[in-house]
């Protein structure tokens, strides 16, 4: 075999492979609409003209997740009707792949964002959605070298933004890159009176209908959204946004749920469904394309799209499912149990009901045993699969969102 | 299940090959055209060897999923695009391409290709592997048996055929999976030896296998320069999948690259680590990265720790085992008083209890590793990447 020296040959030509320095960066300055792109991750981009405020680099305040090179970081902002920034985004990517994986963001954990999804999570790759306050109007509000810039002009002429802005995030990542995107809301253009950070925990949000009103509206916004960041994240925004950009969060139908009472039915959007170029109504439009295209034939199309339709009808996994297959397992293992313990009990006692009753008492309490025995293990390993939390320096959080 | 609108070459005329020269970029190839450097399969870019290929055929065919021991077809993935590439010179057929790429992303990963597990070929490495994403490559010799076996299948005997060239009826195949969440790409690349000035065919396979390789210097050199191209090849088909591979890309050169490392000092690097070393001095270089910051990456990429700490994970003889320990803890506390109640003796109960403990512990394990691997649906099933087979199937001298 020559299994150790294929790792180390081919390094004659491993220069080869170096990205080129081409469309790193954003420039300062420059106006993007649609979407814009770093370290050739796509970010869709709300309607309307955005301005490069600022670029540089970011470091890590959590996390050590390999030899990335360099965390590129951008901040774009908006400016509204009247004159005054409504929106800012900040962004972070890798610029070198890693081999392990990125983790998670502390905001996709931790309970005190008003709402976190996680669509999938685990030690490799992860995606997820969060709404939380972030202290990004106020003075001195720290964050990146990137953001020193856009607070002077948001704080310039006198203004005075909003303290306590909100935010929808999303940490996409796989084995190798990391997009960190996190677009930033002024409460007013949400209807919303400018309150500080303390008015924005989650008990004080559920107590208030307006807030709590606008928390669905971002959340309803964030998974409509989630599709396009995951998209763009793997560079297939395809220049969709162009022909149909992304609507603002206060433009997106929500459910309006004023009434305190309500609360129980308000939460963050659903995980678990595909989303993006990988949700079934996108691959049925894809494989029609194919079709269109003449890439494949009408029985050929008639034949994926019979086992596209029925596998889109299966019903997710759930955790009746996974209950019913240990169960299974127990009976499984009864076949074998009830057999062999018999026999040890009976070459031991010579009696064959004394035998079935050790071997009733066995299977009785067993089962139990082994159903809590798979639980407790399955749990086990669950937790040591899940990647490390691995945090930026971000806007309003100069030490990562735990600060 | 025959799928696919498939397109032979035998159909075409010479006039059209000429008038395809420019390098292929579309997302659809077309039979006759022609491509350097690397070409865009679904939207995947992928690198090509040396020299000037021609598309030889196009089409598309289900994945198909390792299920026990059989090949199951699963449509629901959507149709894999194949292309074949074929290149040509001096009166031989030298390389034979199959690309095989998703045409429509899925959610839940792919998977890895039995190629790749297995330990009877020149050499099988996996550079990462889960239940979502895989990057791996195998070396093999493949002898043809007739038409079944030989890469490319019919339209390559119809490309040679116009082209007045020999095809060879032995190959040496460099075979290549890379697939994240969403997208797969499988690449095989194969070389005739004679490509190399080694002499080989059908008839005289036994002196290539991997068995007796390592014998002959001559043969030795050529499977590892292939290997030595190959490995770098890796690193390039991960970018590519990732649409990161520069347009203009040069193909590399494959005679040679093995000994232009040998020596080199490279030990216990991977080419993927060599390659994030450059990388790093080049950020070093150009300002981008602080010298401390330089040696605290650089650290990381000597130690592998990261690659290591990626590929850490449970087995199921480990769970397995675990699990049965837990188990018989519990379950022996539970028997010693089960037995002596019925039986009322403690000499004999005691007996009944180590029985119990040595037969049941054995059963145990078994029934859990069955579970585990055939019929299990917990965390760690899923941190093992399924086997799916993409594009032809070939008759291989390891399998025949």
């Amino acid at each position: 075999m020559l299994r150790r020296r294929i790792v180390r040959l081919g390094a004659a030509a491993m220069g080869m492979f170096l990205w080129s320095g081409a469309a790193w960066a954003l420039q300062v300055g420059s106006d993007v609409s649609g979407e814009a792109e770093l370290a050739q991750r796509q970010i869709p981009l709300p309607e309307g003209e955005w301005t490069v405020a600022g670029v540089g680099t970011n470091t890590l305040v959590s996390g050590d997740p390999g030899a990335f090179g360099t965390i590129e970081n951008a901040v774009l902002v908006r400016t509204g009707s009247d004159g005054a920034i409504d929106a800012v985004i900040e962004l972070n990517v890798n610029r070198l792949s890693v081999q392990g994986g990125w983790g998670v963001a502390a905001a996709c954990t931790k309970t005190v964002s008003l709402s976190a999804v996680a669509f999938y999570k685990t030690k490799v790759d992860g995606f997820c959605l969060f709404v939380a306050p972030t202290d990004l109007g106020v003075p001195n509000a720290p964050g990146p070298d990137a953001w020193t810039e856009v607070r002077s002009i948001l704080h310039a002429d006198g203004a005075t933004p909003s303290p306590t802005w909100l935010t929808v995030g999303y940490r996409v990542s796989d084995r190798g890159d990391v997009l960190d995107v996190r677009y930033h809301f002024d409460p007013k253009a949400l209807g919303l009176e400018p309150v500080t950070g303390d008015a924005w925990t989650l008990e004080s949000v559920l107590q208030t209908p307006d807030r709590y009103a606008a928390l669905n509206q971002l959340n309803a916004w964030g998974g409509l959204a989630a599709g396009l960041v995951e998209d763009g994240f793997r560079g297939a925004l395809d220049g969709r946004m162009t022909e149909a950009p992304l609507p603002n969060p206060w433009e997106v139908p929500a459910a309006r749920v004023t009434a305190v009472d309500d609360k129980q039915d308000a939460a963050a959007p659903a995980a678990a469904a595909p989303i993006g170029q990988v949700s079934p109504s996108a691959r049925i439009q894809a494989l029609d394309a194919l079709l269109a295209k003449g890439a494949i034939s009408p029985e050929d199309h008639a034949a994926y799209m019979g086992a596209i339709r029925s596998e889109n009808e299966k019903a997710p996994e759930t955790a009746t499912d996974y209950y019913s297959t240990l169960w299974a397992k127990v009976v499984s293992y009864n076949f074998f149990r009830v057999s062999v313990d018999y026999l040890l009990a009976f070459v031991v006692t010579v009696n064959s009901l004394i035998s079935g009753y050790i071997t009733a008492a066995i299977v009785a309490t067993h089962s139990v045993v082994q159903v809590f025995n798979d639980m407790w293990w399955d749990s086990y390993i669950l937790s040591t699969t899940k990647g490390e939390t691995v945090d930026f320096v971000y806007i309003g959080a100069g030490k990562g969102a735990d600060s | 299940m025959r799928m696919g609108v498939k397109v032979l070459w035998a159909g075409l005329s010479l006039s059209i090959l000429g008038m395809l020269g420019a390098a292929a970029d579309a997302s659809a190839q077309v039979v006759g055209e022609q491509a350097t450097g690397n070409l865009l399969v679904a939207g995947k870019q992928v690198p090509l060897p040396p020299g000037t290929f021609t598309v030889i055929s196009v089409d598309t065919a289900p994945a198909r999923v390792q299920e026990v021991e059989t090949l199951v077809e699963r449509l629901d993935l959507g149709p894999i695009q194949t292309v074949v590439l074929a290149s040509a010179a001096e009166g031989r057929v030298n390389s034979v391409v199959e690309i095989s790429a998703n045409l429509i992303p899925h959610h839940d990963g792919w998977g890895t290709t039995a190629d790749c597990t297995r330990t009877d070929l020149y050499a099988a490495v996996t550079n990462y592997k889960s239940g979502w994403d895989v990057s791996c490559l195998y070396l093999k010799p493949i002898a043809v048996d007739g038409r079944e076996g030989m890469p490319g299948g019919s339209p390559l005997i119809a490309y040679a055929k116009l082209q007045e060239a020999e095809a060879s009826d032995f190959w040496i195949t460099a075979g290549l999976r890379v697939a994240n969440r969403q997208d797969v790409l499988d690449v095989r690349y194969h070389f005739d030896p004679a490509m190399f000035g080694a002499s080989a065919s059908a008839a005289t396979a036994d002196t290539w296998s991997p068995a007796v390789i390592e014998r002959n210097t001559a043969r030795l050199i050529v499977v590892k320069d292939i290997a030595a191209w190959a490995s770098a090849m890796v690193v390039a088909l991960d970018q590519g999948l990732r649409g990161r591979l520069a347009p203009d890309q040069v193909a590399l050169p494959i005679s040679g690259s093995s000994s232009a490392v040998e020596g080199s000092g490279a030990e216990a690097a991977s080419v993927a680590n060599a390659v994030r070393a450059k990388e790093l001095l080049a950020l070093r270089e150009s300002g981008e990265l602080s010298q401390d910051e330089y040696q605290r990456q650089m650290a990381l990429v000597s130690s592998g720790a990261a690659a290591a700490a990626a590929a850490g994970g449970w087995t199921y003889a480990q769970v397995a085992g675990w699990k049965a320990a837990t188990y018989r803890v519990m379950v022996t506390a539970v028997n010693v008083g089960i037995d002596y109640m019925f039986i009322g003796r403690p000499f004999a109960a005691g007996v009944l209890v180590i029985l119990q403990v040595v037969v049941n512990t054995t059963k145990f394990f078994f029934h859990e590793m069955l579970w585990q691997d055939v019929f299990g649906v917990g965390p760690l099933q899923r941190e093992n990447p399924r086997v799916i087979e993409l594009g032809p199937q070939l008759v291989t001298a390891a399998t025949q």
